[in-house]
């Protein structure tokens, strides 16, 4: 090694970044090249210097006043919402969450399950809400009257005041009556949510169909409320009292919620609860905000039966009806059954196979591999460029992985808890990174790929995780990458929006609706392009959520769907929030 | 850098701002040590930190390369910077206040050091803030900047070369005044 070298390898070499190899190389010539070495130990000084000055900026509370002020901000930009937008505060709470808004017409138990959330973590007596919670749960049916005692002009309940609450366990329904008239009729189906809302200033009734992406016994949609709700007590900390007196002339259990949450918004209920069975009998609300009140009672009974219909619940029968269905056409599920019956036959254990040609973005092999136990992924997917193999044969994939030589490749081994990352530089060289939890998702075999000639990796231990099979495919996304505008269809139309984010290949449009699983129909959609991808959000404490879409554009080709001339184009007001309406106005309108 | 900051912008648009706070972390030092090589002082560089902070999560939204959320962030941070010295230009004017010191980064004991970080060519700083304030290995930093790790060493190596430099001309500059 020459001066010159030794040179040029030094910043290397102080950052500890050399082989060892050269690392000797370069050590052996400063220790026999005095010059060398003084500026060796210059750069080593300087390094130190840098170190030493990079971890002396005293960590300032930046990061909690830079929270407070987003907080802030946000508040305030909700008020002003709220001002336009008068809605019930507590009703806004349970919107906030997109389960919880799922089940939006459970929205009855709020004062309950409030005070029962509420009351978990404060006392703990012989006798809670839990109790009251599970008394409700045997019963067929709940059935809640409200009456406004005093409702102030301009406040939140002013708008749309709600006469009747029905809730029953079998079948799991859930009926809401507003004092205009207007209901909202929810039916719980094995497969799919029936929603149906008149809309008594409209006279129209509209009957929209979501495919169930999971089973809704009747304690999840109970529960459902609670994820809103715990948050509420977690950062307001209600006071909750319990207490025992008569009413009516029986003994009853009274419980007793106080609230004022950051806005403002004071809520007090007091809910009455038989001696014996701890069902409600009935509960006073007080709501208060910006020197608007309303206080409201309820009494609650418990029927054998309740409405069948949204006629027997009082809709007009002669009303126009319009069905939106978002279940996924006969069409699209016959296009499917392939690669629903070779998941099946996939091996049961490793999860996603990933190789993309991180140079160019056409040539991506996505293969997604089911768990036995953890199904994650709706179907398979795999996206090929020309020279990719037409197969979802693991090794014929690695192989093919293996035979493309110039360029760099990134394979990650996905087993839903851990991301095991593995790239291959512009050199060649195979290195390896745990990307941990993050957005994929469990498990890891890696065994297999090892066995099959892969580099070993290190691997390190994979993280556990809670995730269930109960947590199901929440989300369907569609996206369109314009990169490829200038390829056919048969090249790879979409990815999986990590994919494109990572590739930075522009934008991607998401439809979604988290808490049910919507699913477009190819035959209806506009433009003629979607793909089915489902996604997992099981987003639980500390527990990393799996984001993850796989795309069936296979199965849209197989359909005989090919691109239209100008037709990657995503129409701009499809984008965020204006993507929903834009589809239903769209999609299959029937009268 | 387990989690990715992508991750994190999803978690933030998805309703969780709480989640920002470990975007605040893994950034605030290269925020604040960028922020001080333009502001040269340490209250407004905190200052100009936060709401360079509070404007990408306000504008996260409309972030389209999400893998590139640190090269964006000083994007950010520069326009704040600039707004700040402005309105300090203007202060002044009004102020009519004529004995303008030389701002000097205070952020830390070493200003020789912050001094020629400071001079040093925006992708260079970019490379040592990166490895030495934010606390990344090199291959952090070639990843968190999208260039091959070979190129951040010899960035490295040259901003190595231009510090030396500039402590070398700032400690002559010394000894002539002294």
């Amino acid at each position: 090694m020459n001066c010159e070298k030794c040179k040029e390898l030094l910043v290397a070499y102080v950052e500890n970044l050399l082989p060892e190899s050269q690392k000797q190389a370069v050590e052996s010539h400063l220790n026999t090249c005095p010059p060398c070495r003084a500026d060796a130990d210059v750069v080593i000084g300087l390094r130190d210097r840098l170190a030493a000055n990079g971890k002396a900026p005293a960590r300032s509370d930046l990061e909690n006043k830079v929270l407070n002020r987003i907080l802030q901000e946000q508040s305030s930009k909700l008020r002003e919402v709220s001002k336009s937008n008068k809605q019930i505060q507590l009703w806004r709470i349970i919107m906030k969450s997109r389960i919880t808004k799922f089940a939006a017409a459970a929205v009855i138990i709020i004062g309950i399950i409030l005070s029962m959330t509420l009351l978990n973590k404060t006392v703990a007596p012989a006798f809670g809400m839990n109790d009251v919670l599970a008394a409700i749960a045997q019963a067929e049916w709940m059935h809640i009257t409200w009456d406004y005692a005093k409702v102030d002009a301009g406040s939140d309940l002013a708008e749309r005041e709600i006469n009747e609450r029905w809730i029953s366990v079998n079948p799991k329904r859930s009926i809401t009556i507003y004092k205009d008239g207007s209901i909202n009729f929810m039916d719980y189906l094995n497969d799919a949510v029936k929603a149906q809302e008149y809309d008594a200033e409209t006279k129209m009734l509209t009957v929209r169909y979501r495919p169930a992406s999971r089973d809704y016994p009747y304690a999840t949609i109970v529960d459902m409320c609670l994820g809103g709700l715990s948050e509420l007590e977690e950062k307001e900390g209600a006071k909750v009292e319990y207490a025992e007196g008569v009413y009516g002339g029986n003994s009853v259990k009274i419980i007793n919620v106080d609230n004022t949450d950051d806005s403002g918004v004071h809520l007090q209920l007091s809910i009455i609860a038989d001696d014996q069975t701890y069902l409600p009998i009935c509960m006073t609300s007080l709501h208060e905000e910006s020197g608007k009140s309303t206080t409201a009672n309820a009494i609650f009974d418990y029927p054998e039966i309740g409405p069948t219909d949204i006629y027997q619940a009082g809709a007009p029968p002669d009303v126009e009806v319009r069905v939106i269905d978002y279940r996924p056409s006969c069409k699209f599920l016959e296009a499917i059954k392939p690669y629903r019956a070779a998941r099946a036959s996939l091996p049961k254990q490793l999860i996603v196979v990933e190789v993309a040609n991180q140079n160019d973005n056409r040539s991506v092999v996505s293969v997604i591999y089911t768990s036995g136990i953890k199904e994650r992924f709706e179907q398979l997917k795999y996206v090929r460029d020309d020279t990719a193999p037409d197969t979802n044969d693991f090794e014929t994939i690695l192989n093919w992985a293996n035979s493309v030589k110039s360029d760099e490749l990134a394979i990650q081994l996905n087993d839903g808890t851990t991301v095991y990352c593995v790239n291959r530089d512009y050199a060649g060289r195979w290195t390896s990174k745990q990307e941990s939890t993050s957005r994929y998702g469990v498990g890891l075999v890696v065994a297999g790929l090892i066995h099959r000639g892969w580099p070993k990796i290190d691997l390190g231990k994979p993280v556990e995780n809670n995730h269930t099979i109960e947590n199901g495919l929440l989300c369907i996304e569609t996206m369109r990458e314009p990169s490829f505008a200038d390829t056919k269809l048969a090249k790879p139309a979409g990815q999986c929006r990590a994919q494109s984010a990572r590739l930075g290949a522009s934008y991607s449009v998401s439809l979604r609706c988290r808490g049910a699983g919507h699913f477009l129909a190819p035959s209806d959609f506009p433009r003629r392009l979607c793909q089915e991808t489902w996604e997992n959000d099981v987003r639980k404490e500390n527990t990393v959520a799996y984001t993850r879409a796989v795309s069936g554009f296979g199965a849209l080709r197989q359909m005989g769907y090919t691109r239209r001339q100008g037709s990657h184009q995503i129409p701009p007001s499809w984008r965020q929030g204006k993507a929903f309406s834009t589809l239903e106005e769209n999609f299959r309108v029937r009268r | 850098m387990d989690v990715t900051d992508e991750y994190y912008i999803e978690r933030c648009l998805d309703g969780h701002p709480d989640d920002f706070r470990y975007l605040v972390r893994r950034y605030q030092a290269v925020l604040l040590a960028h922020l001080a090589g333009q502001l040269g002082n340490r209250d407004s560089s905190e200052e100009a930190a936060q709401e360079t902070l509070v404007r990408a999560y306000f504008g996260l939204e409309k972030l389209k390369k999400r893998e590139s959320f640190f090269a964006w962030l000083l994007g950010i941070a520069s326009r704040v910077a600039k707004e700040q010295r402005r309105n300090k230009q203007r202060r002044r004017r009004i102020g009519d206040v004529l004995s303008e010191t030389v701002a000097k980064p205070e952020l830390s004991q070493d200003y020789a050091l912050e001094r020629a970080i400071t001079a040093l060519p925006e992708s260079h700083r970019q490379v040592v803030l990166l490895r030495y304030y934010g606390d990344c290995s090199c291959n952090q930093v070639a990843e968190q900047l999208g260039m091959p790790l070979g190129t951040v060493t010899k960035t490295l190596s040259r901003a190595y070369a231009m510090l030396r430099k500039s402590l070398q001309q700032q400690d002559e500059n010394c000894e002539v005044q002294k």
